[in-house]
């Protein structure tokens, strides 16, 4: 049996398709707009956005580590000293364990951890710790607990994953087996830990905790076990002394660890990896991207994950567009500008180049319009265009970036000095709010009050601030450094002035550092509006390297299934090509309502039931139901009926007396005919009704309580446009 | 999910401020607007404060259940007639095909794929494992839709992969046979890029049998192997309840190596896609009783043939399936079933004929009893025959019984009027 012909067989609950080496006719190639489209452009384009997304990805892995590392090296440094800095004259052993809140299954905090704990340190002479992982799903009850647990520790040894005799060893969830496994490994690396991290803690049952808390307090300190605990709830009200009781508590010793919440984190990946002049990230997200993962980051899901999942999508969706080929270079992935003048001079390129033609022109000023226009062949110089327009908006964007950093930094440095007043905004002024604002061009109001807010400060404070304003500068990448140097220059003249001025004489000082603060002020707020008032999507060509308004494809991460499988039952017009019952297994149609909703006779027979269903009460009783079916079916089955004739009439017009004869004949059969004919129709209707009831039971529109004979319960109470 | 209501409510600031003040105005006459618009909940207990009005009629009882060759022949012709699903347009099916290479990449780049909307989505989904998938690598398909299903065929499957087999046989995989040490095993193999990556295609990862959490974080275990890609359907409405956030969101971890790094966090990473097709769930509920109006619901399939689900209204004996069985036991088989049943309907005729008569054990007889008079008809001469001649009935749920013993009640989980057209049968034979 083929592969093909196993998926259609009722018995078979697997199939198996072996690999089969692509042949010579490849699927075509996939594209969002075929009509200006190069061929095989999609893929040449997602190998670009492979490019830029590996470098942001990396970016933001490293930043994430940068923030995380230190944190997670504390927590490991505690685990470490957890046997050995006890409280003394304590009664018995305490069971260590380390609540971490706040965090999401994905947290990688936990990964650092758990990365550190089992690399040891070489340097400090610190044994590896062994780590097992439990999930709520594989701890159902105490002995699957601690067999998972036992079987996290031994089988990850290569002593312990040998083959025991089943007569000639202990349980497998015996804590004995784990003593003596570790009795056995401690003699070679001395002073090794036990690390139990227990994943999303809330989800466990706390009656299996309880009993694996005793079970282990009655070991310890013999084996040096300690717990790590994932709770995503808050630590203040603490979940666990909420939930277990004092006698399961008193066992342990807890340490609350509360990690930076990962707000900050992500606006510190966003700032680091889209706003900071030492790194380009290739493609700029615009600010719908931005705004959509700050709703959707705060209000469904804080995890770093998301974030990730979200640019990745926003750059997936960013090369759509045919033009982003030039997103890295001109020559179209080509080894040189010749061989992509060759491709672009392909017949089949034609609606690519016209596409591209057009854009280029239309960002083009009058006078190189005309010169365009008269030189259509000049392919090279079209290409040299687009790499123009990408010089200019990666400058643009750097210029941006430099902007939007030292905004940053001056009110940072402004709100540490408790002016309060620069915060008031929109949103409550997150910095993902500003980055948003930035992108729009919608900060003149933020620079023009730090502006004047840096005019009223006083000698130390402006001092402080021209110090941070020459280490943001000295701070800059090389090739920003110097782009920068009229500024930076300035700066540290002003500073000079400024330590001058400490040393003059009060009233001469004061009228003299009021002129130069309003100096300062005025600087910022030139500085600012030349990097910030121009916004991103004003480069020529911007597109190609800026998401800029596009809305993000939400749908993707947050669907609405259960809006689409009611809108598709009821309008399925909407989805499909012809209304149904009057178009025959032929494929005829015969019906002139389009454009127009149709009747509920013409719906299919499942969108009938659903109708009907919507229409009742919270119980259905399924006689009811079966008649009202029946008797949209009976018009449905009237109106074919006349269609019939119509068509008859219409087809074939014979000779009245021929017509007349065959109907007196045909009367008489009828009449046997008809019950017989009656009788079939009622058993169609029902197995129709039988069919679109399955559909829907399936589909978990039904609930079957039992509770009166032959009634079902609603599941949906969705109030839908119908 | 994105399945949340509106809530809209006038404002009612301006009725506030004319408490204040006394000066007559003259309003200017307002359109009558609804104050509140109803959202689901608000519907959920409008319906639930009413009284249900529904007939008294009982579907059961008053339209005889088709068998399942009626029913065949019954869809066979009127399909012929009408259309009896939409065919989603042409152009729709089309450019799902054409967004398989999409779909490709997606996978490539670390998500899982789950695919919604109204409409048996199989047919595209496997054209998209043949055409596509399998010149990528290996690919399982689980039809997660039929009864038996499980997460150990699918383990079993994979595992019977030639490369994974090869793996298998070699020094360093797992031993064992449970579905912990098989994940351990194909997640090692699978791991090593000699062998060509896996796609998983689940088609209704929301069945009854794939729910269970144990089920769920073994299939996120493979989800979440960066070299094991998983494409699956859902088509209960609920069903993206099935995971949390978290669980929905975990992306795969790059550059795990399994052997220093006992750190993964099972999820599943799922990019969700609308493939509304409109096409019907005959494949799909293909084992689905269709003499039942209940009979896609997996309770009464898992619970066929218990007493309790038979007790409980909804299975009762065909008539049809009641002959089959009648005419292939032996003659003394056949008068005991006569006599258990005219005594059966002499107590039904007793209780009156406007009842429904849904709880058949109240019509049973005692075992004892029917011993009694089976004895005096000379059909079984001892306890052992008896049993013997029920025992063939129970099989087929044809007689059931409840309680043990002497003490047991029996009876024929029929209604009245079918029952003694079956008598009548039995008496022309």
């Amino acid at each position: 049996m083929t592969p093909e012909q196993c998926l259609d067989d009722l018995s078979q609950t697997t199939v198996y398709i072996p690999y089969s080496e692509p042949g010579e006719e490849e699927t075509e190639s996939y594209s969002s707009c075929a009509d200006k489209d190069l061929p095989g452009g999609y893929e040449l384009r997602f190998d670009s956005y492979k490019q830029a997304w590996a470098k942001c990805f990396t970016r933001m892995q490293e930043v994430s580590h940068a923030i995380y590392s230190p944190v997670a090296s504390n927590i490991v440094a505690q685990i470490r000293e957890a046997f050995t800095n006890v409280l003394p004259g304590l009664p018995y052993p305490e069971l260590p364990v380390f609540a971490v809140s706040g965090q999401s299954g994905d947290s990688p905090i936990l990964q650092n951890v758990v990365v550190q704990l089992e690399d040891g340190n070489v340097e400090d002479d610190v044994t590896p710790a062994r780590v097992a992982h439990l999930h709520p799903a594989d701890c159902m009850n105490i002995m699957l607990t601690m067999k998972s647990m036992i079987h996290g520790f031994v089988s990850a040894s290569p002593e312990g994953s040998t083959k025991r005799k089943s007569t000639a060893s202990l349980a497998a969830y015996d804590i004995e087996l784990l003593n003596a496994w570790y009795t056995y490994s401690v003699t070679e690396q001395e002073g090794m830990q036990l690390v139990v991290v227990m994943h999303d803690f809330e989800q466990f049952e706390p009656k299996v905790v309880q009993d694996l808390f005793n079970v282990c307090s009655l070991y310890i300190p013999r084996l040096p076990l300690v717990f790590v605990l994932a709770l995503s709830s808050p630590p203040e009200p603490s979940y666990l002394h909420n939930t277990y009781p004092r006698a399961t508590l008193a066992l342990l010793r807890i340490h609350n660890i509360t990690v930076t919440s990962h707000v900050e984190v992500v606006e510190q990946l966003l700032v680091k990896t889209f706003f900071d002049p030492a790194f380009d990230p290739g493609i700029m997200v615009g600010p719908v991207t931005l705004d959509f993962l700050h709703d959707y980051f705060t209000r469904h899901n804080r995890s770093i994950d998301v974030v990730t999942t979200i640019l990745q999508l926003a750059f997936m969706k960013h090369v759509d567009e045919p033009l982003t080929l030039f997103l890295f270079d001109s020559n179209l992935n080509c080894s040189n500008e010749k061989s992509a003048l060759r491709k672009l001079t392909k017949p089949e390129s034609f609606p690519f180049l016209e596409y591209l033609f057009t854009r280029v022109l239309s960002s083009q000023t009058g006078q190189q319009q005309s010169r365009w226009k008269s030189d259509r062949n000049d392919l090279s110089s079209l290409l040299g265009v687009i790499t123009d327009c990408r010089v200019n908006f990666h400058e643009q964007c750097q210029k941006f970036r430099v902007g939007f950093c030292l905004l940053l930094r001056v009110r940072k440095f402004v709100l540490d000095l408790g002016y309060k007043s620069v915060e008031s905004g929109e949103d409550g002024e997150s910095p993902m709010a500003i980055m948003s604002r930035g992108l729009r061009g919608r900060l003149t109001k933020d620079w023009k009050h730090l502006g004047s807010v840096i005019k009223k400060l006083n000698l130390d404070q402006l001092s402080g601030l021209l110090d941070a304003l020459e280490w943001f500068f000295a701070d800059l990448p090389d090739g920003v450094f110097e782009d920068e140097e009229k500024d930076r220059k300035w700066v540290e003249r002003k500073r000079a002035s400024l330590l001058g001025l400490g040393q003059a004489s009060s009233d001469q000082g004061g009228q003299a550092f009021e002129t130069l603060a309003d100096e300062v002020g005025e600087w910022f707020v030139e500085y600012s509006a030349e990097r910030l008032t121009r916004r991103l999507d004003e480069a020529r060509l911007w597109d190609i390297w800026y998401t800029g308004s596009t809305p993000f494809p939400s749908e993707l991460i947050n669907p609405a299934p259960r809006a689409h499988i009611t809108s598709a039952l009821l309008h399925p017009e909407s989805y499909a090509d012809q209304i149904p019952c009057f178009a025959k297994s032929d494929g005829s149609v015969s019906n002139d309502v389009e454009g127009e909703a149709p009747a509920v006779w013409e719906l299919p027979d499942t969108s009938i039931l659903f109708r009907g269903y919507l229409e009742a009460g919270k119980m259905i009783n399924v006689f009811d139901w079966y008649q009202s079916f029946a008797a949209v079916l009976e018009t449905q089955r009237d109106k074919e009926l006349r269609a019939g004739d119509q068509k008859k009439a219409d087809g074939s017009p014979c000779d009245e007396a021929a017509h007349e004869r065959r109907r007196d004949s045909d009367e008489e059969e009828m009449e046997d005919g008809e019950e017989m004919e009656d009788e079939k129709w009622g058993m169609e209707v029902q197995a129709r009704f039988i069919r679109g009831v399955h559909e829907l039971d399936f589909m978990g529109f039904l609930k079957h309580t039992g509770r009166k004979a032959d009634h079902v319960t609603r599941t949906v109470f969705d109030v839908t446009e119908q | 999910m994105n399945d949340v209501d509106h809530w809209s409510e006038e404002d009612s600031s301006s009725d506030d401020n004319d408490l204040y003040d006394d000066t007559p105005q003259i309003r200017p006459q307002k359109a009558t607007i609804p104050t509140v618009l109803q959202a689901g909940f608000d519907s959920y207990f409008l319906h639930q404060g009413k009284v249900a009005k529904t007939s008294p009629a009982v579907f059961s009882s008053q339209v005889e259940p088709l068998s399942a060759e009626e029913y065949a022949d019954a869809i066979k012709s009127a399909s012929e007639k009408y259309n009896l699903t939409y065919r989603a347009s042409s152009a729709i099916q089309e450019s799902l095909a054409h967004q398989f290479r999409r779909f490709l990449l997606e996978l490539e780049q670390g998500f899982n794929l789950l695919f919604y909307g109204y409409g048996s989505k199989r047919a595209l989904l496997n054209r998209f494992a043949v055409e596509v998938c399998s010149k990528r690598g290996h690919v399982v398909v689980l039809n997660g839709c039929q009864p038996k299903a499980s997460i150990k065929d699918l383990l079993t499957a994979i595992e019977a992969i030639p490369a994974v087999q090869k793996f298998a046989g070699s020094a360093e995989a797992a031993t064992g046979n449970s579905n912990e040490s098989q994940l351990a095993r194909i997640r090692a193999c699978f791991a090593s890029s000699d062998v060509k990556p896996l796609f998983l295609l689940i088609h209704n990862i929301d069945s009854p049998n794939l729910r269970s959490p144990k089920v769920k974080s073994q299939l996120a275990a493979l989800a979440s192997h960066t070299r094991i890609h998983l494409i699956a359907s859902i088509d209960h409405v609920n069903a993206p309840l099935l995971w949390t956030s978290t669980e929905c969101s975990t992306r795969k971890r790059e550059n795990t190596d399994e052997e220093s790094l006992s750190y993964h966090v099972p999820g599943f990473s799922w990019l969700w896609h609308d493939l509304t097709t409109m096409a019907s769930y005959d494949f799909e509920l293909a084992h689905a009783d269709r003499s039942s109006y209940a009979g896609a619901s997996m309770n009464s399939r898992t619970g066929r043939g218990g007493p309790a689900s038979l007790t409980a209204g909804n299975m009762v004996m065909s008539e049809s399936a009641a002959q089959h069985i009648l005419a292939s036991v032996t003659q003394k088989a056949k008068k005991m079933f006569k006599l258990m049943a005219t005594k059966q309907l002499e107590v039904m005729e007793e209780d009156g004929e406007g009842k429904t008569q849904d709880d058949f054990e109240r019509y049973g007889i005692s075992y004892d009893t029917l011993f009694t008079s089976v004895r005096d008809n000379f059909i079984a001469t001892n306890d052992t025959a008896m049993r013997t001649l029920l025992g063939e009935f129970r099989d087929h749920n044809l007689i059931v019984g409840a309680g043990t013993g002497g003490a047991e009640i029996l009876w024929v989980p029929m209604r009245r009027e079918r029952l003694n057209k079956i008598v009548k049968g039995l008496d022309v034979e």
